[in-house]
Parts: C-alpha cells; sequence; structure tokens
C-alpha cells in the first residue's frame, strides 16, 4: 500500500521541475578557434549551476539524510560528491600533446593523460554520525572513494596505483572556488600520465548531459570524428561558491577537440560543423537557459557562414556568436579562406609568454639530469610557481640544483623551495618559486638517480619504461605579500597554469622471461655448495701416512 | 693394455691398503694423469675450436628466423603509400640533385630541408656541429623534424633518417628524398602511436651521432653542436634509409652497430619479412646478393688426376651444400668482420649506444627494377609494424650471428669456439704455472732425483705484461694525438719506417731493464703463462659481449701460445708479422688506421685503443717470451 503512495509523491515532486528549474540552471556553450596553423580547437562548456544547497553538494554536514533532488544536475555526480564531502573537484582526461606554440594558451588543463584533484573535508574533521560507504580507513579514505567513484562513472582506470600518484601540494592547486569555512578541507592531487587510461569514450559522459547527445551542441559530439582528432580532452569540475544564501555550487563539464581541417581535406583549411563533426545541430536542448556559439574570427581576411546575429570584442579578438536558443532548422556554421591550398610555410605563430621544456638525460642506469627550461617571453619579470611530482624511486638530489638565466648561473631567482622526499609508495613532490627575469631562459638542472626496484613492482609492459607526470608551472601575482603559501592561485578555471610534456624512464629492467633460468642456475649453485660445506662438515680429518709411489713425478 | 682396463686401474686400488690413503693415491693419480695429458687437452680445445669456426655456416647449426614479439605482426597491414607519393619524392629529388649541382654548402642544403618541413607543416630545425678530431674538423648540418602524432603523449618516438653520404660513399639523394616524400605521407594519418622523427644528417655517421648525443644530453669532448630547438621522447626505433642508386634490385639490410653492438633480431627479422612480403622486394644481408657461385670449371693443373680430379670437382668443390656453405660463410664472414674492428657498418649503428633498435635499409644499386614505390610502401608498413609495439624490443636476440636473412645461429652454436680456445689457452697456462713451481733436484748420495719446490718470479711476469701495456697506452696515446696525423697522410711507407721499425722491435727489449734475481726458476715461462692468463681472461668474457672481437684475439692466442721460451731472435722476427704497426707499411693498412682514428675520435669505436692497448702488447710480450734468456 505505501508504493503507489510514495510513487505519487515522487510524481507530484517531479512535475515542477519538468517546467523551469527553480535553483538549477543549465548553459551550454561552444567555442570555436581557428588556429594559424589550419586547425580548429572546439572547446564544449556545459555549465550547471545549482544554488539550493540541499539539492546540491553537501555543504550542511547536518542535511546529509536529506533526500536528494535534482533535474539537471546528474545524481550520480552529486552523490559521489556529498557522500565524499567534496566541495571541489577537478578531473580531466585528455590525449595528446597540446602544443602551446601553435595552440596558444587556453585555460583548463591541458595535461596528457588523467588529472585530478580535489579539496576533500578533512576527515579528521568531526563529522555526522559514521562514515559514508565505501569510504576506507584512515588518511586519504575519501579521496580513495572518490577516486573509486569517479573511475567507475566513467569507466576510466583512475583508481590504479593511487597510492603512488597521490600528493597534496602545499602551495599549487588552490581552489577555484571557495570553501565552505566551518571545516577544514584538504587538498588532493593525483595524475596519470600514461594513456592507459580510458579516455576515448564519451558515453559516460554524455550520459551526465540533461539532453545527452539529441539536442543542442552535444549533438555534435560525435566519437567517431571526436576520437579521429589531433587532440581531444574531457573534464569535470565542480567548484562552489558563497555567493548567495546557502552557497552555490557549479559543475562544469568541458570537451576539447582539435580537429585538422587540412588533414582531412588534403590541403584546405575550410570547416564547417558539418566537416568536423559529420553532423550539425537540428534542434536546441530545452533545458539549457543558454545555448551560445562563438566563432573567434582569425585576423586574416575570411568568409563566415552564415553571418551571426552579433558580434562581440573582447581582448582585441573579435567573436561571433550565434544563438542556439531556439533552432528551427538544421544549423550548420563554416569558414572559408580564398585559397586554393593552406600554406603552412606563410603561417607565423606567436610564442606564448610562459613555455616550459623538460627532459630527463642520461643513460638507463646511473645518474640522470633534470634538465627544465622556463621561458619568459613577456618584457616584464614574472613570479612562478614550479611543481614537480615524480615516483618515489628517482630521486631527486636538491643540493645539485643549479639555476641559469641566459647561461649565467644565478641562485638569487629562487624565492622559496619545498620539498617532500620520496617514502616508497609515495611520490617526491617539489614546488619552487621563482622569480623570472624579463625576457629571459632560465634553465633549472638537477641530478636524479634512477631506483632499482623489486621486481614485483615493474608494471605488466615492463620494457616500456615509466612514465613521468607533467611539470606544472603557476604564474604567480609578482608583487605578493612574503608568505607564498597565502597567495591565492589558480582562480578561474585553471587561468594561465602550463604542464610540461610527460617523459618516459627506462629503469634497469629484469628479463622476465628469465626467472626459471635463475631458479635452475641458483638450485645449482646452491645444491654445489651445500655439497662441499656438508663434506667439510661431517669430514674427520686425521693424518695419513702414505708408501712412497715408485717411478712417479708430481708433476709431468 | 687396451684403454679401458688403463682406465679401471686408474680408479682401482691395489690390494691390501687402508680405503682412505687408497683414496688419496687415487687422487693423486687422476691429478699426475690430467697434468700428463694437458698439453693434448690444450691441443684438442684449440683443434676444436678452429673446427668449430669452420662448422658454424653449417646449415644444421643455424635456425631460422622468425618474429618473437607478437605485438609486431609485420606485413598485416593495408598500406597507403601510392604513385602521387613517388611523384612527391621524385620532385624533391629535382630539388636536391639541383642542390648537388650547384654544389650547395651544408648550411644550404640544411635551410632547404627545413623549408620542405615547414612547408608540410612539421616543425623543424637544424643543428651545426663540428667534432675536432687530431686529423681534420669534422663539420656539418643536420636537420630534423619532430611531427606530433594526433593523440599521443609524445613519450616515445620513432626515427626516420637518411644520412646526405650513403654508406657507399655517393650522395644519398634519393634516400633523402624518400624520408621528404614520407614526412609529407605519413603525417595525413592518425593512427600513429608514437610520435615521428625525421632526420637528415650531415655526413655519413658523424652526423647522426652529433644529433643524438645533443638529444640525449651527452657531451663528448670532441664534439661542439647546436642544442636542439625542439623536444621529442624515448626513441625506441630507428630507420635509416640509405639509396645511392637510381634504382635497386635488393634490400640490403646492414645492422652492425659501433663496438660490436647488434639491434634486436625482431626489427631485422620485419624487415626482411615485409621486404619481401609486402614490398615485393628480395632482401638479402649486406651488399651480398644470395646467389650461389657458378660451378668453378676443373683448373689446368688437377687434369692430370682425371677420374680423382673430376669427382672431386664435381663431388665436394662444386657440390650445392658447399656452396651454400660458402655464400652463409662470406654473410658471416662480413658481420664478424664489422662486429671485430668495432666498426658501425651504416648510419644506423650509432642508434645502438643510445640503446635504439636500428637498422639501415640499403637499396641495392642497380638497373632495376624497383624505385621509390616499393622503397615507400616497405618503410611505410616496418613503420606501421613498429607503431604497434607497446615495449621496447626485447624479446628476440640481441646475440647473434645472421648466416642468410633469414637464417641464423644463436649465441650457444658459436660460442664454443672462441670459449674452447680460451680454455685451451688457460690450460697451457696452468701447466706452465705448475711447473715453474717445481724442479727436478739429484741427489748423488741417493742416485735418485726428487722433486723440490722453488719460488715462482710471479711478479716479474706481471710486470713485464704491465710495464708492455704501459708502453701501448703510451702509443696509444701518441697515435691520438696530432703529432699522428701527418704520418697517415704520406703517400710512401718510406718515412715511416723508423717509426715502424722503433715501435715493432724496441719495447719487448724493456725486459732488459728488469733488475737482477737470483731466483732459480726461469723468467720466459713465467712471461708466456701470464700471457696466457690474460688471454684466457680476455676472450673469455669477450665472447659473451662481442662474439668476433673475442674470436679474434683467440685465432692471435693460438701463434703466441705456440712461441717457446727463450727460442731466439728467428720467432722474434716471425712475430712482427702479427704486429698491427706494420700495417702503416701499406697504404691500405695506413687507410684503416686512418679511419680507426676517425672512428675513436668522432664516434668512439674502440679499435684504436684496443689496438694500442691489447693487440699490440699482446705481440710484444710474445716477442719478449723469445729474448729472455733465463
Amino acid at each position: 500500500m505505501h508504493l503507489p503512495l510514495a510513487l505519487l509523491l515522487l510524481l507530484l515532486h517531479t512535475i515542477p521541475a519538468l517546467g523551469t528549474p527553480q535553483n538549477e540552471q543549465f548553459e551550454e556553450h561552444l567555442t570555436l578557434r581557428p588556429l594559424p596553423d589550419g586547425k580548429v580547437h572546439a572547446q564544449f562548456r556545459f555549465i550547471t549551476t545549482v544554488s539550493d544547497p540541499l539539492k546540491g553538494v553537501p555543504f550542511d554536514l547536518a542535511d546529509r539524510e536529506e533526500a536528494l533532488h535534482t533535474t539537471l544536475l546528474p545524481l550520480s555526480l552529486t552523490q559521489l560528491l556529498r557522500t565524499y564531502y567534496t566541495p571541489e573537484l577537478h578531473l580531466s582526461l585528455n590525449a595528446g600533446k597540446w602544443d602551446p606554440l601553435r595552440w596558444g594558451q587556453p585555460g583548463g588543463a591541458l595535461r596528457t593523460g588523467a588529472e585530478m584533484w580535489a579539496w576533500v573535508t578533512d576527515s579528521r574533521a568531526p563529522s555526522g554520525e559514521g562514515e559514508g560507504e565505501g569510504e576506507g580507513e584512515g588518511e586519504g579514505g575519501r579521496w580513495q572513494g572518490l577516486t573509486n567513484g569517479l573511475a567507475g562513472l566513467f569507466c576510466a582506470s583512475l583508481s590504479s596505483q593511487m597510492e603512488q600518484r597521490t600528493t597534496s601540494p602545499r602551495l599549487a592547486f588552490r581552489p577555484e572556488g571557495d570553501l565552505p569555512s566551518y571545516t577544514p578541507h584538504k587538498l588532493y592531487h593525483a595524475s596519470h600520465p600514461s594513456e592507459s587510461i580510458c579516455t576515448e569514450n564519451l558515453t559516460p559522459f554524455l550520459k551526465l548531459l540533461p539532453c545527452k547527445s539529441r539536442a543542442g551542441i552535444a549533438q555534435l559530439l560525435n566519437p567517431h570524428r571526436a576520437f579521429d582528432a589531433d587532440w581531444h580532452g574531457m573534464g569535470v569540475h565542480v567548484r562552489w561558491s558563497n555567493s548567495s544564501a546557502g552557497g552555490e555550487t557549479e559543475v562544469r563539464m568541458e570537451v576539447g577537440v582539435v580537429f585538422d581541417p587540412v588533414r582531412v581535406s588534403g590541403g584546405k583549411r575550410e570547416w564547417s560543423l558539418k566537416s568536423l563533426f559529420d553532423r550539425t545541430i537540428t534542434r536546441s536542448c530545452p533545458a539549457a537557459s543558454s545555448s551560445v556559439l562563438t566563432v573567434q574570427l582569425p585576423e586574416e581576411m575570411h568568409e563566415l557562414l552564415p553571418q551571426p546575429a552579433k558580434m562581440l570584442s573582447s581582448d582585441g579578438v573579435f567573436e561571433a556568436v550565434y544563438d542556439l536558443g531556439s533552432v528551427g532548422e538544421e544549423m550548420d556554421v563554416g569558414m572559408r579562406w580564398l585559397e586554393d591550398r593552406f600554406d603552412y610555410a606563410t603561417v607565423r605563430y606567436t610564442p606564448p609568454e610562459l613555455i616550459i621544456r623538460r627532459a630527463l638525460k642520461g643513460g638507463s642506469t646511473g645518474l640522470s639530469e633534470l634538465s627544465v627550461i622556463l621561458s619568459n617571453t613577456r618584457a616584464e619579470p614574472r613570479r612562478v610557481l614550479y611543481v614537480e611530482t615524480l615516483p618515489w624511486f628517482i630521486s631527486l638530489f636538491l643540493h645539485t640544483l643549479q639555476t641559469e638565466v641566459d647561461g649565467v648561473a644565478r641562485d638569487d631567482i629562487i624565492q622559496s623551495i619545498s620539498y617532500l622526499p620520496p617514502v616508497s609508495p609515495k611520490p617526491t613532490l617539489l614546488e619552487i618559486t621563482l622569480l623570472l627575469p624579463a625576457s629571459s631562459e632560465v634553465h633549472l638542472t638537477m641530478q636524479a638517480e634512477k631506483g632499482f626496484i623489486r621486481y614485483t613492482e615493474h608494471q605488466p609492459d615492463a620494457s616500456r619504461g615509466w612514465d613521468l607526470p607533467a611539470a606544472v608551472v603557476f604564474p604567480l601575482p609578482l608583487n605578493a605579500s612574503s608568505s607564498p603559501a597565502k597567495v591565492a592561485i589558480g582562480g578561474g578555471e585553471g587561468e594561465g597554469r602550463i604542464y610540461s610534456s610527460t617523459l618516459l624512464v627506462d629503469l634497469p629492467t629484469p628479463d622476465f622471461s628469465m626467472p626459471y633460468n635463475v631458479i635452475i642456475m641458483s638450485s645449482t649453485l646452491v645444491a654445489l655448495f651445500f655439497g662441499s660445506v656438508f663434506n667439510c662438515l661431517t669430514r674427520r680429518f686425521v693424518v695419513l701416512r702414505m708408501p712412497a709411489e715408485k717411478g712417479k713425478g708430481k708433476a709431468s | 693394455m687396451s684403454p679401458l682396463s688403463r682406465l679401471k686401474a686408474l680408479f682401482q686400488a691395489p690390494p691390501g691398503d687402508d680405503r682412505h690413503v687408497i683414496r688419496l693415491q687415487r687422487q693423486r693419480r687422476i691429478y699426475t694423469r690430467v697434468g700428463r695429458i694437458s698439453p693434448y687437452l690444450q691441443l684438442a680445445c684449440y683443434v676444436i675450436g678452429i673446427l668449430w669456426i669452420f662448422a658454424t655456416p653449417l646449415a644444421e647449426l643455424g635456425k631460422s628466423t622468425y618474429v618473437d614479439e607478437n605485438a609486431l605482426q609485420p606485413g598485416q597491414v593495408n598500406t597507403y603509400w601510392e604513385w602521387a607519393e613517388v611523384h612527391a619524392a621524385d620532385r624533391y629529388l629535382e630539388g636536391l640533385e639541383a642542390l648537388k649541382n650547384s654544389n650547395a654548402t651544408s648550411q644550404e642544403k640544411a635551410g632547404w630541408l627545413k623549408d620542405k618541413f615547414l612547408e608540410m607543416g612539421i616543425p623543424s630545425g637544424t643543428q651545426e656541429y663540428t667534432f675536432a678530431t687530431s686529423l681534420e674538423d669534422v663539420h656539418g648540418v643536420n636537420t630534423y623534424a619532430f611531427h606530433s602524432s594526433p593523440r599521443t603523449s609524445g613519450a616515445e618516438a620513432v626515427v626516420v633518417s637518411a644520412s646526405w653520404t650513403s654508406l657507399t660513399g655517393d650522395p644519398n639523394l634519393r634516400g633523402v628524398a624518400t624520408v621528404l616524400a614520407l614526412a609529407g605521407f605519413l603525417r595525413r594519418y592518425t593512427h600513429w602511436a608514437k610520435d615521428l622523427v625525421f632526420v637528415i644528417s650531415d655526413g655519413h655517421q658523424d652526423g647522426m651521432q652529433a644529433f643524438l648525443s645533443t638529444y640525449h644530453g651527452f657531451n663528448p669532448s670532441t664534439l661542439s653542436a647546436e642544442p636542439l630547438t625542439l623536444d621529442g621522447g624515448v626513441i625506441w626505433t630507428a630507420l635509416a634509409i640509405d639509396y645511392p642508386g637510381h634504382s635497386f634490385s635488393h634490400l640490403g639490410l646492414f645492422f652492425e652497430g659501433l663496438n660490436g653492438r647488434l639491434p634486436n633480431q625482431d626489427l631485422l627479422v620485419c624487415a626482411q619479412i615485409i621486404g619481401r612480403w609486402t614490398g615485393g622486394v628480395p632482401v638479402i644481408l649486406h651488399n651480398t646478393v644470395d646467389e650461389l657461385r657458378q660451378d668453378l670449371p676443373i683448373p689446368q693443373w688437377v687434369r692430370w688426376t682425371a677420374a680423382v680430379g673430376d669427382w672431386v670437382w664435381k663431388e665436394i668443390v662444386n657440390r650445392r651444400a658447399v656452396k651454400e656453405w660458402e655464400y652463409r660463410a662470406q654473410n658471416m664472414a662480413e658481420q664478424a668482420a664489422w662486429m671485430a674492428s668495432g666498426r658501425a657498418s651504416g648510419m644506423h649503428g650509432v642508434f645502438h649506444q643510445f640503446r635504439i633498435d636500428a637498422i639501415t635499409l640499403f637499396a641495392r644499386p642497380s638497373m632495376g627494377p624497383h624505385g621509390f614505390h616499393s622503397l615507400g610502401k616497405l618503410t611505410e608498413s616496418l613503420l606501421r609494424t613498429m607503431n604497434n609495439l607497446l615495449e621496447r624490443l626485447h624479446a628476440s636476440f640481441f646475440f647473434y650471428l645472421l648466416s642468410s636473412p633469414a637464417s641464423f645461429l644463436k649465441i650457444g652454436s658459436y660460442l664454443p669456439c672462441s670459449v674452447l680456445i680460451g680454455v685451451g689457452c688457460l690450460i697451457g697456462g696452468l701447466r706452465a704455472y705448475v711447473n715453474l713451481g717445481w724442479e727436478r733436484w739429484y741427489s748423488e748420495k741417493l742416485d735418485d732425483t726428487k722433486w723440490i719446490k722453488r719460488p715462482r718470479r710471479l711478479m716479474e711476469g706481471v710486470g713485464t705484461v704491465l710495464s708492455l701495456v704501459c708502453i701501448g697506452a703510451g702509443v696509444y696515446a701518441y697515435a691520438d694525438s696530432r703529432l699522428f696525423a701527418p704520418l697517415l697522410a704520406a703517400k710512401s711507407a718510406l718515412p715511416l719506417l723508423p717509426v715502424v721499425l722503433i715501435l715493432t722491435l724496441l719495447p719487448p727489449f724493456v725486459v732488459l731493464l728488469r733488475p737482477n734475481s737470483a731466483s732459480p726458476a726461469p723468467l720466459a715461462p713465467m712471461v708466456k703463462a701470464c700471457m696466457l692468463f690474460s688471454l684466457a681472461l680476455l676472450i673469455t668474457p669477450l665472447s659473451v659481449l662481442n662474439f668476433p672481437l673475442s674470436l679474434f684475439l683467440a685465432l692471435l692466442a693460438i701463434p703466441l701460445s705456440l712461441v717457446q721460451p727463450s727460442s731466439g731472435i728467428l720467432p722474434f722476427l716471425a712475430l712482427e708479422s702479427l704486429n698491427p704497426v706494420m700495417l702503416l707499411l701499406l697504404q691500405s693498412g695506413r687507410d684503416a688506421i686512418r679511419i680507426a682514428v676517425w672512428d675513436w675520435q668522432v664516434l668512439g669505436a674502440y679499435a684504436l685503443p684496443l689496438a694500442c692497448v691489447i693487440w699490440l702488447p699482446l705481440v710484444w710480450i710474445g716477442q719478449a717470451i723469445c729474448i729472455i734468456q733465463e
């Protein structure tokens, strides 16, 4: 008898949500950016904002038992955040090497592989009755649970080797939003440099969107095209802000793709939604309060079809804006140039303001050298925070740290160093605050030693080597207070943060086909050794009188 | 007595004694017997070792090659290289020929190549380098281009390269054109899992040595090179394309690297399978065509033996198995020669020192029938195979001798030849050492001989060896310096005669400087024992590292171990013929030494120091044994 009643109540409760959601708002935005080398960067952004704390992320711990009712925000995600008390979460799964020289440095994390960081309510803080389900014991249990949950949600093996990858940087990765003030929070950060994670799967991502891929700009997300591109990335960013009464949670889901129309068309760089995605937008997503397509216009002569309804200019870049709120018929946007072939040779690239190059030099055994080049192309000095996370078997020798500016050794540019030495299996964490002089190239070199790891610690593909995660560089305000810990860095959408490329490092690797031979060999040696030792131990030593042998020499 | 009953007598005890005494007596008898037969054992080791060398080319000892790494799947892809790409290669070739005809400098050539890469949209750069050697300054400009493959992290890379100079010494224009056309073609596909690095290196091997040293952060003292402006990942495999002719008939595989390093055999096997089945090109080793020799006609001087001669010629000399043996022996001898001399057979050879598996695909110049079409197709397919790798090549063999493109010898089948000779040296040395410790003493009172112990002159023996090695090191310092360079440029042997005479005759006489000793034991056998020990210690461990080099030392060891102590001036002079300094008297020898000096200072190939510090002193020690009159 209770069941029909409950169903009826549920129905009644959801009816108003089908209309205009009161506390939830969904916006979608697609930016298309033609790049100087003929490629096109498409950035999808789906933002859901919840202003009612009861429906959003669990800020008031007393209300944990309150039922979750959301219309637009995916329940699977909010439930995770509530269970593990996470007001801020960032997850990005990227494939490919972002080329900052040719593609610029837009906001957002552009790390190769997977990166995840979250501010989790410190588990030592007093919490409600009992721990949430799936939560492990001790420190980092919530982080562990959160990782496992997200790994399941996005079908990615995020949780593998979590302990070897998790760090808690002291200076980097400050929250982009606000943190609830009544409990302490702790930062956890992990990155998976290699691509064993399953990044070529859009379905779990699309499932989190209110219109799935049936309407709105999400219609364009065609996996056959997105995963044939030069670069693609997915991201989920959750942040909480203290703005409205009970706080406001924003869930931003992003997909970025870099297409190469020149490669596909065989020489021409003209593109349209149809040619890039093999799809067009046929209807708008009714759940979206705003649905906008923006095309950043290049400086050269070009032709944009259809004519945009609105033109905007931000930072000297002109943007054509199309409103997709009411798409009547098929919507396709395209751009053409007055040229037969795209000529790469005429392209001039503007180098980004901050460049990092990193290499680990040396043979597969013995000492190697970690060499980092930071270039500041601005005509003014910059303060940056350089963060290096290395697996425990790579030990950095800090006393060999040398800094050179344009080939001249200078020690004064290092402002602070924070170093967490590696304790197996936890990684090394090195955070250095540097002052880069104007228009300069700073070389940082450090000697590093590659450890000899146990054979059970090798990965299944042992002869591949180990991937080292990318180093991160955060620009800092130039005249910050003396205490670097208090500096708010990061800001909105990972502004200015840049990543180096990942590295592959060879460790001394045993021949894994050999254990059988080794067992036979060592057994033989042990048997021989045992034989003679046993002989000596059990033998009685007596003096024997030898009769002389006639006519026999001692030597030949 | 029959051998069996003799053997029995050895183990059986004379009746009536204590069994412990019997056991000790038996032990002593066996030791005596072993001591007595040790010369025959040593001889047997030498003879079996030498026979084994001749047996290695036999088909029965060989094994067919096979792909060990399952991920490789050679030849299992559809290739897209077509005539449009051949046309592109032809266009590049026109440009390259124009450059060559206008005698363009390295700088101009590299600039032209860089522009071509940039036109394709591949980031590119040039690198100027100079090797300061004692002979001359080697200068050049490399061009490189790094294509980041879509959706890859850029941590792994494959190199496709060509040097301006072919291994034949001709300009490698078509090789360079192939790499350019491949660069434009390969970047159109998204299936690459590794970055593609295209390198056009200047010179033959020096350019690539400069590029790779800089890439890996090594700075040889002789090299000054510009830093690279682009970053790449870890290079796993590399292909060098060498196409000096205008067409080619066979694809020759060159694989021997510097200092006897070899690439993983899987790479060679894949190249062989893909060349044969995807490219449709017959694959050969080096430049040796896989044809058996023609029947030899019976020479005039055998005619008189009539039927016997006919039979010998028909059944032995012109037998198919013998011809096959010769073909295999030729292939193995060439591989052994490259490895023993420590030289790289092509530009690929400089990769191996950085743990990169690399081979040269050599298009054997001919009137036809193959050209860019087959070469591009098989290179594409080979790159696809390398692209499949999830790990470094590690499954197959790193130690092997290839007897034909499709058959090889495992380490276990060829190792015994040099190890046996090394063991022979050890036996000889031990015997000499034991003998030196005892002296037969005649007692008049008892009218009997007796063995008494005497002290050995071990330190003097070791001292002789060490002092001659030190002189060898001095010779190395001289050969490595600028003082030696003019000698190599000499046109005739006459001005070199004093140097040759000093270096071949004088050093052994250093033993005359030894302090007087009152010891009754002779010195010459002690020096010989020390020489044999050092030979055994060199040959046996070297055989697993660089087998041909250890075989070379083993072959040197045989005449040296025949030297009789204090045998006088005639054997002394005969040993002159083994002295590497004698090479200076011949024009070809001077060229070889010049190459060794160049290879050592530019590439780090160890032929020069080895010849000075090991080969030369060994001959001197042999000569010293002849002239020591104690």
